[in-house]
């Protein structure tokens, strides 16, 4: 009874309009842990602070803010000195999170479903296919985020005593970061996701010695090969343990940052000396607003580059191939690009040593490297050893990177390359790029004198298809003799038979021949099917 | 104001409205968008089953689905898609009904066609998966555009023997009409699920020890089970493929001239 006498007596002496409005600071004090609607205005206008500074009670009382230091030292704000990669790692974290619940929803992991709920979520789910291109885009972006993170403390030395630890948990978020990219590569169950996926099973089966790498592989797939048990496996190590294991880590990673704070610039302190938590009082810069404002300014920023990236199709948008198919292994098998390192390793030696051996050393020597560097400057000039073997070894990764592209060393029949070249099992190609209506009726030749039918004259763009055609079956001529295959494709030449085949379906043939010295003609036939809507060229 | 910080807000604020430009662009399109890909997929699932359909189909149905008289229906007519599923009896859609025909198969010759047909499932011991079957069924009903007359259910025809007639005539008039030529192809050609018939004499009297040429054709087609040859044109042969009920439905005269006719394909 008292309590709403009180209440009455203060809206008849206020008036109801400015005890409402009140009422609402008191609230508003409250969700912000300190900031009133004055203080939150002079925040969002940059003023100074009240005294006491009551946007440092935030950073007390809150869970959220209690995370981030009240003050930064100027020096280590600059956008140049961190790029904020750490920030953006966490904000790529986060997208991950949201997106990846949403996709969560739609989808079921097993081989029967699977594929089926990626194209309803193509096909069904507005907004679907953004989502998943974000999902996709940011999960690659992730990992060049972190791993430029990465290159950036190694550069500003940041990984020396005493962030030696700092250092060790990024490894762990790095290895962390890849294998979430990957695990999550498997779940569309296209052949795509499932061949990459078969390589990296088959690395781990490698691992010696041979009771070890059977059993880790039996472990992680649930079988010899990928199946149901293995996509299951890798769902919930996606959606559940490595989601949680950065999680985890991340807080590790982000305590120990905080608690010795970030590293200065290396020429404002003296060597060997850490002075980053002993900020003056007039090289502080607040969290609130300053540092915040930043923050949020540059997520913005993130964000709409990435929607533009999709939205302006930069992206081409997340693959989706045909089904995943175990009895059919396409002509080129593609890891991830961040794995083509590994790929490119494999093809020189041996898959124990090259698939298995080198990429444990390449960690390992990541996960000691702060505690074996006792050189405690860091530097540049002090540094030229580290530096330039870093360099080096960038180098090396980039030319293994080409080198586990299908541009090197791979050595499939020119014939196969050819038609894989015009019209690829996946993905659009010439062919499948030209407008139906465009593809004519006939048998078309490479060769320029056409033999055949005189009435019928290809239009310019089956012209154009067959000119490209011709060309490639010179250049890949050329290539397989350059890589030193048995056969070529001497005098070869190419056809390729278009017929109407059902409604709105065109089937067409690709056929090579070639002569070898000696020989009988060689031909190689592939057909394929191609349908008015089915939309790779768009 | 700080320094530079009405530029930073100005930045931040484009930004924003940068997002909700980019969605709104998204979400101004997502209807057509979402059409058009189901468009899309739905063409690509026809790709897929024309595929199938010629790796694992044209030998009993035709290269392009016009069925072989007496050995499998045709699935591109009219009768195919306006009366088929009044014909058996059956109260769902083409569509089911086509990917169930699929999946189980027709282990069971019906009385029309000499042909059965496998299981095609994986889910029953089949080689196809649910996506492949659906693909397939895509495939089909796309025929339903050009579909035009016949093809009903074709009976095995008559065959009206001239009992004087010479029993190799006779032969292969048998042949013709129960559409060995379906799975075997024309003699001296190229099989197509069965073995070509090409040399079948030469051949017969050695591929079961015990059996003269005539006996061993008899026993292929009265039995063919009893023995398998090992290679046929898409692989090792399997039992069952060929329709198990030739001893009943020729007659004595059409099985006669059949293995006098073969003994001919030297
Ligand atoms: C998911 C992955 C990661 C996240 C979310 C993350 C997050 C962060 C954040 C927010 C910071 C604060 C400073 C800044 O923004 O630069 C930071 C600092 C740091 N990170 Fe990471 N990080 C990740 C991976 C890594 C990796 C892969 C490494 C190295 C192998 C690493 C090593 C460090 C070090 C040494 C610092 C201290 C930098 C300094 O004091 O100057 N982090 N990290």
């Amino acid at each position: 009874m008292g309590v709403i006498n009180n209440v009455a007596r203060e809206i008849r002496t206020e008036g109801v309009i400015s005890w409402l409005l009140r009422q609402l600071d008191v609230l508003i004090t409250k969700l912000t842990t300190g900031l009133n609607w004055n203080d939150l205005r002079g925040l969002a206008r940059g003023d100074d602070p009240r005294r006491p500074n009551p946007r440092l009670t935030v950073h007390s009382e809150s869970f959220w803010f209690h995370i981030k230091p009240s003050y930064y030292h100027q020096s280590v704000t600059k956008l140049t000195h961190t790029f904020r990669l750490g920030l953006l790692s966490t904000y790529f974290f986060f997208i991950e999170l949201v997106t990846g619940i949403f996709l969560m929803i739609y989808y079921a992991p097993t081989p029967q479903r699977a594929y089926g709920d990626m194209l309803n979520i193509l096909t069904n789910v507005p907004f679907g296919e953004l989502i998943r291109d974000v999902h996709r885009l940011t999960a690659e972006g992730m990992v060049i985020v972190v791993f430029l993170h990465m290159v950036r403390t190694f550069l500003t030395g940041s990984y020396k005593k005493p962030r030696q630890f700092t250092w060790l948990t990024g490894v762990v978020l790095l290895l962390a970061t890849l294998f979430l990219s990957f695990s999550g590569y498997l779940l569309p169950w296209d052949q795509l996701a499932y061949w990459a996926v078969t390589i990296g099973g088959s690395m781990i089966d490698k691992a010696p010695p041979p009771v070890l790498g059977k059993t880790t592989q039996l472990i992680l797939l649930g079988a010899p090969a990928i199946g149901p048990a293995g996509l299951l496996r890798f769902y919930l190590l996606h959606v559940l343990f490595v989601p949680l294991l950065v999680i985890f880590v991340f807080f590790i990673h982000y305590y120990k940052v905080v608690r010795v704070g970030i590293s200065l610039p290396s020429s404002e302190e003296e060597i060997g000396q850490d002075t980053a938590k002993r900020v003056p009082a007039d090289r502080r810069r607040y969290y609130l607003p300053d540092v915040f404002t930043d923050e949020m300014l540059l997520l913005a920023l993130i964000t709409f580059i990435l929607l533009a990236l999709i939205v302006l199709n930069v992206y081409p948008g997340a693959p989706l191939e045909h089904h995943a198919n175990p009895n059919k292994t396409p002509l080129h098998t593609k890891a991830p690009w961040y794995f083509l390192w590994i790929q490119g390793l494999l093809k020189l030696g041996d898959p124990t040593i090259m698939g298995v051996v080198v990429p444990t050393i390449v960690f390992g020597f990541l996960f000691i490297m702060p505690y074996i560097d006792f050189n405690p400057s860091r530097r540049a000039k002090d540094r030229r050893f580290a530096l330039s073997a870093w360099m080096l070894a960038l180098a090396v990764f980039v030319i293994l990177t080409w080198m586990g592209t299908p541009f090197f060393k791979v050595a499939s029949p020119p014939a196969e390359e050819v038609v894989q070249l015009m019209l690829p099992e996946e993905e659009a190609g010439p062919v499948r790029e030209t407008p139906w209506a465009e593809l004519q009726l006939g048998e078309w030749d490479t060769r320029v004198d056409v033999p055949g039918d005189p009435d019928s004259v290809a239009n310019p763009v089956m012209q154009g298809l067959m000119e490209e055609m011709a060309q490639h079956i010179v250049q890949e001529d050329v290539k397989a003799y350059e890589k030193g295959l048995d056969e070529g494709l001497p005098n070869g030449y190419g056809k390729m038979i278009i017929e109407e085949w059902q409604d709105g379906l065109k089937k067409i043939t690709m056929r090579i021949f070639w002569q070898p010295e000696g020989v009988d003609e060689q031909t190689f036939e592939k057909t394929f099917f191609i349908h008015e809507e089915a939309g790779y060229g768009e | 104001m700080r320094n530079n910080t009405l530029l930073k807000i100005t930045i931040g604020i484009l930004a924003v409205l940068g997002i909700a430009l980019a969605t709104s662009i998204v979400g101004f399109r997502e209807l057509n968008r979402l059409s058009e890909r189901e468009a899309n997929f739905a063409g690509r699932s026809i790709e897929n089953g024309a595929k199938l359909f010629e790796t694992n189909c044209i030998g009993c149905h035709g290269v392009q689905g016009q069925g072989i008289p007496g050995v499998a229906p045709a699935l591109n007519s009219a009768n195919f898609f306006d009366g088929r599923l009044q014909e058996v009896g059956y109260a769902g859609t083409l569509q089911s009904y086509i990917e169930l025909t699929i999946a189980s198969g027709r282990p069971v010759g019906s009385g029309n066609y000499s042909a059965v047909m496998p299981t095609w499932g994986e889910e029953y011991g089949g080689p196809l998966r649910p996506d492949q079957v659906r693909d397939l069924a895509d495939f089909i009903l796309n025929w339903e555009a050009t579909a035009v007359g016949g093809g009903e259910a074709t009976p095995t025809e008559e065959v009206v023997i001239d009992p004087n007639a010479d029993p190799v005539e006779i032969g292969m008039a048998v042949y013709a009409a129960n559409g060995c030529a379906g799975c075997h192809g024309e003699p001296g050609g190229a099989g197509i699920i069965g073995p070509n018939l090409g040399g079948i004499a030469t051949r017969a009297g050695t591929e079961v020890a015990g059996l003269s040429a005539e006996e061993y054709i008899h026993q292929s087609i009265v039995d063919p089970n009893a023995f398998i040859v090992p290679e046929c044109p898409t692989g090792p042969c399997s039992p069952n493929l060929m329709p198990q009920t030739f001893g009943s439905t020729l007659s004595e005269a059409e099985l006669n001239g059949l293995i006098q006719y073969l003994l001919t394909l030297q």
